[in-house]
């Protein structure tokens, strides 16, 4: 596997103009204004490999948009050093335009007053694709975005989850070998972001296209990202693999458990504590209970406290059991365990 | 990469076309305009017949050839390009393999030319079916009128990406438009024909950019200016033309050095 992208050390700054407060502070800002600077983004290295799939995921105002501005070359870092498909952003950024395509979920590269179809035409010429490539491009992209029953309306017209598909061909057309989606889903419905989803996923494995997103969106993760680069306040604080992020930030998991009906009698006998909720006797070191509600209990438990399948045993021993599931802690509940607790990279060892 | 430039001014015209109703509305407009300039005109040289070379006649041409080309040189209300960069939608266009000036050229090109055909002729038409207009009858009139007004579309292209792309550095910046419309109106002879203006303010006019943009167009196609003074005139054009375009592609670099796109 090569390398697409590789950033080293990036550093975004912008200049903030601060305005005092009444009308005389807004005059003196006029004349005397009091710049702060504030980075967007700070010493963030990240290296991905052709083919990959990669989350970029932080809370608004981390810095995704401004990496990924700074990815294509619009934005001009402060520092750094970038190189995407071997070329320098903002030195080649035409020639890097032809090889990449981008898609800024919130805006739209589409013409809004005419039909898609015109949108897309026009693309050809911009990227100089040869028209019978540029047909059989379309095609399949027609077939997989199923385009055809907007293709020939306004744009304006468009339901957000059409214009999506739309934008996506667009970006498309040209056959990048990288693609950037800033927020590709954001605002669609659940069948719209599925459909979407499941084209990135045929692209990804179809012409290998490598991908870039950012979204606040979990289940996009999940569905689509093998890897994920979580930020916030410019810094990097997780580099790895999604299913390595429960191990190392996951919390609890937890067990439930139903009880068979004859336990019920006995399960009304527990002890109550003093916020009325039910106590077990003698739980294990770092096992709590979360819930008694009939029949079914929940127990918390943390990974290092001990193995599931000793729970499950340590309960079996006390209890008839008649059925027993464990869910993972919700990603979405971890990622936001983490921006609030800031958690850094440094904490956690060397990124995957 | 110029047969996209191309296909990008036929997209902005066809794009035009989707506005029938706009168009009929705005041609009103521009008509209603010129009759009631034309009828004060007319008042006025009931006091004396000719001013300054141009008699009644003159005039009126004068008068309904700047509402034909109004819409060509100084379009109203053009924000577009102000509005893509407060919204942040700028990046893409920012993004394209495309040069961003020649990319805007080209949609407002196409624009233009669909004004010329869908506005200026109806109205110019108006005009002479209710004043008796008439066209010019030399060749050289013609001539000059195929290669000056064009010039004067290009300088209005340069004009108005200036005054949209202060958006850069200034949010709400719709007070600049109005004022950078209003201006220019004025020192292009919208308002007051040029040639009826004081001689002092001639000679300051006859410096200024604005003059290019309609003014000269129109006296060429009136056929009261030629020979050394026209090419004179053009020379000075086709510098403003080089000035404005130079100043737009600079600006253009410097915007793209510390844009901060609008909205994350």
């Amino acid at each position: 596997m090569t390398v697409i992208i590789d950033a080293q050390a990036l550093q975004k700054n912008f200049r903030v103009a601060k305005r005092r407060p009444g009308i005389f502070g807004g005059l003196r800002s006029i004349v005397d204004p009091e710049v702060r600077i504030v980075s967007a983004v700070q010493d963030l290295s990240l290296q991905v490999q052709r083919g990959e799939m990669v989350g970029l995921v932080g809370p608004n105002g981390a810095g995704k948009s401004t990496t990924i501005k700074m990815l294509t070359g619009i934005l001009t870092p402060s520092g750094g050093e970038i190189r995407v498909a071997g070329l320098t952003p903002i030195h080649q950024r035409r020639e890097l335009s032809k090889r990449i395509g981008v898609v800024f979920g919130q805006r739209t590269q589409l013409w809004w007053d005419l039909p898609l179809l015109d949108s897309l035409q026009l693309l050809r010429h911009l990227y100089r694709v040869p028209e019978a490539r540029h047909r059989e491009n379309l095609k399949q992209l027609r077939v997989m975005l199923d385009l055809d029953e907007f293709i020939d309306t306004p744009v304006r017209q468009l339901s957000l989850g059409q214009r999506m598909r739309g934008d996506l061909a667009a970006a498309l057309l040209h056959e990048p070998e990288l693609l950037y989606l800033d927020e590709p889903t954001i605002g669609l419905d659940v069948v719209a972001k599925a459909r979407i989803r499941e084209f990135l996923l045929a692209l990804n494995t179809q012409r290998s296209t490598t991908v870039l997103i950012t979204t606040h969106d979990m289940d996009d993760i999940e569905t689509l990202c093998p890897r994920i680069l979580i930020i916030d306040h410019g810094r990097k604080l997780y580099d790895g693999a999604v299913k390595d992020i429960r191990t190392r930030f996951g919390g609890e998991r937890t067990l439930i458990a139903v009880l068979d009906g004859s336990e019920l009698a006995r399960l009304a006998m527990l002890p109550s504590a003093e916020d009325g909720l039910a106590t077990l006797p003698d739980l294990p070191a770092g096992v709590r209970l979360l819930k008694l509600d009939g029949p079914q209990i929940e127990l918390g438990f943390g990974r290092e406290a001990l193995p599931a399948h000793e729970l499950v045993a340590w309960l079996g021993a006390r209890y008839t059991l008649r059925d027993v599931t464990f869910r993972e802690p919700d990603i979405e509940d971890i990622i936001r365990r983490i921006y609030e607790k800031d958690l850094l990279l440094g904490d956690i060892g060397m990124p995957v | 990469m110029l047969r996209f430039y191309f296909e990008v001014a036929g997209t902005a015209f066809r794009r035009q076309i989707v506005y029938r109703w706009a168009n009929l509305a705005g041609l009103c407009t521009n008509i209603f305009f010129a009759l009631i300039v034309s009828y004060i005109i007319i008042a006025l040289y009931a006091v004396r017949p000719v001013v300054a070379g141009y008699d009644v006649h003159d005039t009126l041409r004068y008068t309904w050839m700047m509402q034909a080309i109004l819409m060509v040189v100084l379009p109203f209300g053009f924000t577009d390009l102000m509005q893509t960069i407060r919204t942040g939608d700028v990046v893409t266009d920012l993004s394209k393999p495309c040069d961003f000036y020649l990319y805007w050229f080209s949609r407002e090109m196409g624009k233009n030319v669909y004004y010329a055909i869908f506005r200026g002729l109806p109205t110019y038409l108006a005009g002479m079916v209710i004043f008796k207009l008439g066209v010019p009858l030399t060749w050289q009139s013609w001539l000059a009128f195929g290669l000056i007004p064009p010039f004067g579309a290009t300088l209005g292209i340069a004009y108005r990406f200036l005054y949209n792309i202060v958006a850069f550095w200034i949010i709400e910046a719709r007070a600049v438009v109005s004022f950078a419309l209003t201006i220019a109106q004025f020192l292009t002879g919208s308002f007051i024909p040029l040639p009826l203006l004081p001689g002092w303010l001639q000679t300051i006019v006859n410096w200024l950019p604005f003059r290019g943009f309609m003014d000269l167009p129109v006296q060429v196609f009136l056929g009261k200016i030629s020979g050394s003074l026209l090419w004179g005139a053009f020379g000075l054009q086709v510098g403003w033309l080089i000035i404005l375009t130079c100043l737009v592609l600079w600006l253009v670099q410097v915007a793209r050095q510390h844009v901060v796109v609008q909205g994350g």
